[in-house]
């Protein structure tokens, strides 16, 4: 019987982490909301939760010149999406990742940094194993909205 | 995403539509330097139409407040949607970036004193 | 819930779409009363109602579903996954591989509610109608995964695909009787409380659709009361019919009425109350109670 806290599987995709695919990857993660009725604000702090950390994979998962796989798996429960998103690279754990410091003068502060500390604030829940071989997965937890009137 | 430009005055009105993403923000990045090499450096960029944008984009943002500021002049957005000022807010772009709620008030504000 | 009473009560919800939520304004009243439940018969979107009565699932999380559930997008026809197919199929090359559900919106909402769960497997007895399209006859769906009974049920005509389920095209269970109390007399309850509800005259008839959509309508309602008559001819059950009244239109998907549904259905089950509690010989309801 299936678990009612596993849901089902609405899409996934698999390819390889490289620059050329990013427009692949968003536009499977577009096509997968349009397919699943997902849409407004859980669209939108998806679509970017999912950017960033792809982004981070092709960027800075595998070593120079040799990229690796990247896979997305797409979750619906009663009450909440659910994006894994998986990689064989070097362990890498988004809690290491430092907070930007905000209060800094627009002169000193650094381009980039931004990516999981925007991830952290537009999830419900953010999940991270890492995987035996190695690899790491990052699982996104975004609750669909109420809906009352 | 798509970038149109006009000028008023010494001020340089940039209209973008679509999303600010990691496709995108490099083209957006390059067409406004562009305009600041050739030597206009108060620029406004009208976000009325922009209902997205990631890191990525915020990087392009802050190249090139850099930019206009060090060149003495200054970078300020108009009519940012709530999912986009949201995420300016999250990043602490809110407190360094000058936001109008339209771009005759951005326009404006570059004659109301200096470039800053 | 405890059942003070030593008769059998069958709860029977008719097709009407989002109006069907009154049977949790029903189902809190019987709760209130301690008034235990035997049977569930749903048709048409009152199988999604049954069936989480069934499922033993409470009125408010029951409502929350539906919402989440029964929305507009549910008639959208374009096939996501052969444009994704096109687009990515480009984008990609060989460099990758991607799939994606093919079910549909609707049974993907409805897995999402229900999982695997069998209809032999709910709390309470279980029974689903649906139509069979090669001959018009009542379809009663007691066993399989209330996933495909219920999409069966709801195969609206025109909104749906006929469903294939046990070799059978299956139609909306409206099309047979949008009120299938026969299902509860023959499983030998002797209490029916049955939610009815008339389909909305349209107010106009100037397009194709508002016109099908009267004819439909007009043939529904009458079907509706000749069953029931001849039901209640031939068989002996008690039957409590609601129909609850309302003053909001509530259409196809209204959704965001649910909450007004629900008062509505309670407020009708309130006024049938007492007779409910004469037949299943009851004492009387205390004073201010």
């Amino acid at each position: 019987m299936l678990d009612p806290e596993e849901g089902i599987e609405v899409a996934s995709l698999e390819t390889v982490a490289a620059p050329a695919n990013l427009r692949a990857i968003l536009a499977f993660f577009a096509g997968t909301c349009a397919g699943a009725g997902i849409a407004g604000p859980v669209r939108h702090d998806l679509r970017l939760a999912v950017e960033e950390v792809c982004s981070n994979v092709i960027r800075h998962g595998y070593g120079p010149g040799r990229p690796g796989p990247i896979r997305l798996e797409v979750r619906e429960l009663a009450d909440r999406y659910e994006i894994a998103i998986e990689d064989r690279a070097a362990p890498f754990d988004p809690a290491s990742a430092p907070v930007p410091d905000l209060t800094l003068d627009w002169e000193d502060r650094p381009l980039g940094g931004q990516g999981w500390h925007l991830v952290r604030n537009v999830v419900d829940e953010l999940r991270y194993e890492r995987l035996p071989g190695p690899g790491n997965r990052v699982t996104l937890v975004k609750r669909k909205p109420k809906n009352r009137r | 995403m798509e970038v149109s430009l006009t000028d008023v005055g010494d001020v340089t009105v940039t209209t973008v539509v679509g999303s600010i993403d990691g496709l995108t923000a490099g083209g957006l990045q390059d067409t406004l330097e562009a305009r600041i090499h050739a030597g206009r450096n108060q620029l406004v960029v009208d976000f009325a139409a922009v209902d997205y944008t990631s890191s990525a984009g915020l990087r392009t943002l802050l190249a090139v407040m850099k930019e206009t500021r060090r060149a003495g002049g200054d970078f300020r957005l108009a009519a940012v949607r709530p999912d986009v000022h949201r995420v300016l807010e999250l990043s602490g772009f809110t407190s360094i970036l000058k936001l109008f709620a339209g771009t005759d008030e951005a326009v404006a504000s570059f004659q109301a004193g200096s470039g800053r | 819930m405890t059942t003070r009473h030593g008769k059998k009560v069958a709860l029977v919800l008719g097709s009407g779409s989002v109006k069907c939520a009154a049977a949790l304004g029903l189902q809190n009243v019987l709760q209130r009363e301690g008034i235990g439940i035997d049977l569930v018969v749903g048709c048409s979107a009152g199988s999604i109602y049954a069936a989480m009565i069934a499922a033993g699932h409470d009125p408010a999380s029951t409502a929350d579903t539906a919402r989440r559930l029964w929305t507009r997008e549910l008639t959208s026809q374009r096939d996501h996954l052969a444009m994704l197919r096109a687009l990515l199929g480009r984008l990609l090359g060989s460099g990758g591989t991607f799939g994606m559900r093919k079910d549909g919106l609707i049974l993907d909402r409805l897995r999402v509610a229900f999982g695997d769960l069998a209809i032999e497997e709910t709390r309470i007895p279980l029974f689903i109608t649906a139509t069979d399209l090669a001959n018009g006859e009542q379809v009663i769906l007691s066993s399989g995964r209330v996933v495909d009974a219920i999409r069966a049920s709801i195969s609206i005509p025109y909104i749906f695909k006929p469903f294939k389920h046990g070799g059978r095209l299956l139609i909306d269970g409206f099309m047979s009787d949008p009120l299938p109390i026969n299902v509860a007399m023959e499983e030998g309850a002797d209490v029916i409380i049955a939610i009815g509800f008339e389909s909305d005259h349209q107010k106009r008839f100037n397009t194709l659709g508002a016109y099908s959509a009267q004819l439909t309508a007009i043939m529904a309602n009458n079907l509706l009361k000749a069953r029931f008559a001849f039901h209640n001819l031939t068989h002996h059950s008690e039957v409590i019919l609601i129909v609850p009244e309302f003053e909001q239109r509530v259409r196809l998907f209204d959704t965001e009425k649910i909450d007004y549904v629900i008062e509505v259905g309670a407020r009708a089950a309130e006024k049938q109350l007492p007779y409910l509690r004469r037949l299943l010989e009851l004492e009387a309801a205390e004073v201010g109670g």
